[in-house]
Order: C-alpha cells, then sequence, then structure tokens
C-alpha cells in the first residue's frame, strides 16, 4: 500500500483522498471505516443546547444511570444513543470498551498502570483516570496489537 | 461480559493447578499427613482448580468497588471449592480442624502465588502498552 502525506502550512482543512481497487480490499475498508468514523460530525447536548465536535474530540463516553455522557477534553455532553449502539458503531476505530460503563479512545490515552487483581488503570491525556475491568482487559490489549 | 475474558480465567486455572501440585508434592515430601499425588487425585485437582474458575467467573459479575473486596471474594470462591469438593466429596482430608487449617494454608498461598503472577503479566502489559501509546505520541 503507498501512503502520501502532504503537509500543509495552517491555516487548512485536513482533506483526505484515498484511491482503491473497486471493491476495496479488506485493509482498504477497514480504513475507509475508520476514518470515516473518526472524521464523523457527533451532536451532544448541553444545558438544552445542541453542540456539534467530531469523534476524534471524544476521550471516553460513560453511561451514568440510564443516560449516555461524551466526555471532552474539558466538556461533558448528553447524547441519546446508549452505550451498547456507541459500541457497535465504534467497532473499527480507536474506540474500545473497558468497563460496563466505560468506552474509552485510545487515540486520547496518556498511560496504563497496573493494579492488583487484574485491574488496570488508564490516565487520560487531560489527567482524568479511568479503570479498565479485567473482563475487558483482552479486547483492551488488542488494540495495540499485543 | 465479553467471551474473550474467558482465557483469562484458563490461564488462572492452569497456573492454580501447577501451584496446587508443586505445593502439595513438597508438603507431601516434608510431612506424611497430605494424600498421596496419584493420577485420580491429580483429575480431582484439575477438577477444583477449573470449579474456581468457573466460580470467579461468575462472581466477578458482583458489583464490588473495592479491590480488596474483589480480591476476598475471589478466596472465598477458592475456599468453597477445596473444603466443599476436595474434602467434602473427593475426601481429600477429613474435616478436622488440624487438616481444615493446613488446607486454608495451603489454598492462601496459592492464591497469592497466583494473584501475584497475573500482577506481573499486567505490570509487563502494561508497560508493553506505554511503549505503543509513546511511540504513537511520537508519529
Amino acid at each position: 500500500m503507498k501512503i502520501v502525506i502532504e503537509y500543509v502550512a495552517p491555516p487548512f482543512e485536513t482533506e483526505l483522498t484515498i484511491k482503491c481497487s473497486n471493491p476495496p480490499d479488506a485493509a482498504t475498508r477497514q480504513i475507509i471505516h475508520s476514518v470515516q468514523n473518526i472524521s464523523r460530525d457527533v451532536i451532544g447536548s448541553k444545558e438544552g443546547a445542541f453542540h456539534k465536535f467530531t469523534l476524534a474530540q471524544i476521550f471516553y463516553i460513560e453511561s451514568v444511570d440510564e443516560k449516555t455522557f461524551l466526555y471532552l477534553a474539558n466538556d461533558v455532553f448528553e447524547t441519546d444513543q446508549r452505550l451498547y449502539m456507541w459500541e457497535t458503531q465504534l467497532e473499527h476505530t480507536s474506540f474500545v470498551r473497558i468497563s460496563k460503563s466505560t468506552i474509552l479512545n485510545t487515540d486520547k490515552l496518556e498511560s496504563i498502570r497496573s493494579m492488583l487483581g487484574g485491574k488496570m488503570e488508564a490516565t487520560m491525556q487531560n489527567g482524568e483516570k479511568l479503570i479498565i475491568s479485567r473482563h475487558y482487559l483482552s479486547e483492551f490489549r488488542h488494540k495495540f496489537g499485543i | 461480559m465479553k467471551k474473550k475474558s474467558i482465557k483469562t480465567y484458563i490461564l488462572t486455572d492452569c497456573i492454580s493447578f501447577t501451584f496446587s501440585v508443586i505445593i502439595i508434592a513438597v508438603i507431601g515430601l516434608m510431612q506424611d499427613v497430605m494424600m498421596s499425588i496419584d493420577n485420580v487425585v491429580l483429575l480431582q485437582l484439575f477438577t477444583c482448580t477449573t470449579l474456581i474458575a468457573i466460580l470467579m467467573y461468575f462472581t466477578e459479575s458482583i458489583p464490588v468497588e473495592s479491590q480488596l473486596a474483589a480480591t476476598f471474594i475471589h478466596f472465598v470462591d477458592t475456599a468453597l471449592v477445596i473444603l466443599g469438593v476436595g474434602g467434602g466429596i473427593f475426601k481429600w482430608f477429613p474435616w478436622k480442624a488440624v487438616y481444615v487449617g493446613e488446607v486454608v494454608a495451603i489454598l492462601t498461598v496459592v492464591f497469592i502465588m497466583t494473584t501475584l503472577i497475573i500482577t506481573w503479566q499486567n505490570y509487563h502489559l502494561a508497560n508493553s502498552i506505554n511503549e505503543i501509546i509513546k511511540e504513537r505520541q511520537h508519529e
């Protein structure tokens, strides 16, 4: 696969062109799917107002008391979609389920550390800490090709 | 609960079985109060370690926040199987304080060793993932 990256001086909206056979092979399909998801616009609500941002801005998604919240670097928005729906939609992206109530964006991960008993603690780039449950550890490590 | 996590329980089962055999063999050499390890006992032992892993699989879903409480639940899982199935059904030892105490001491050691190994593995896993994260950040 040939990859060409052209850096352009800002301000410039990132543009991505994929040239591939029709129909694309499995690897290319996965790339297209991932790019479409990452650049996808997401709508979240806060105090009655709706806000638009990209999927890539989301640090993690959490379900609390039957409500689902999208956590950005310094902001939280509510979403109508349930957590399991997000999990299905984000299957081939950098997002991964880490507990019953949380889906984490691995691109926003700063580091992780092991805890006694098989759990792990994830530190996000904004300093927030999340617990990776033992049940979801296998899926989490697969996101890193381990 | 994800099916992939079953691998973790199979790993726990294998580690528990290995350490159980080693510890029982060592104690058997030191004193004559334990059963000897023959083919039947080995299979019984494997049954017990597997039952413990299965029990842990289900008790994992108990919603406890405290790590200490979660660890204690695993200890209770282990004790229930060893004392109930091992002592009660397989008749590994008579139900007397001295033997029950000895068994509790053994399974405590096995439990601690298993927990330490899994923690050690996760420590190395965390290091590997942190290296990948650093590489991605430098790209």
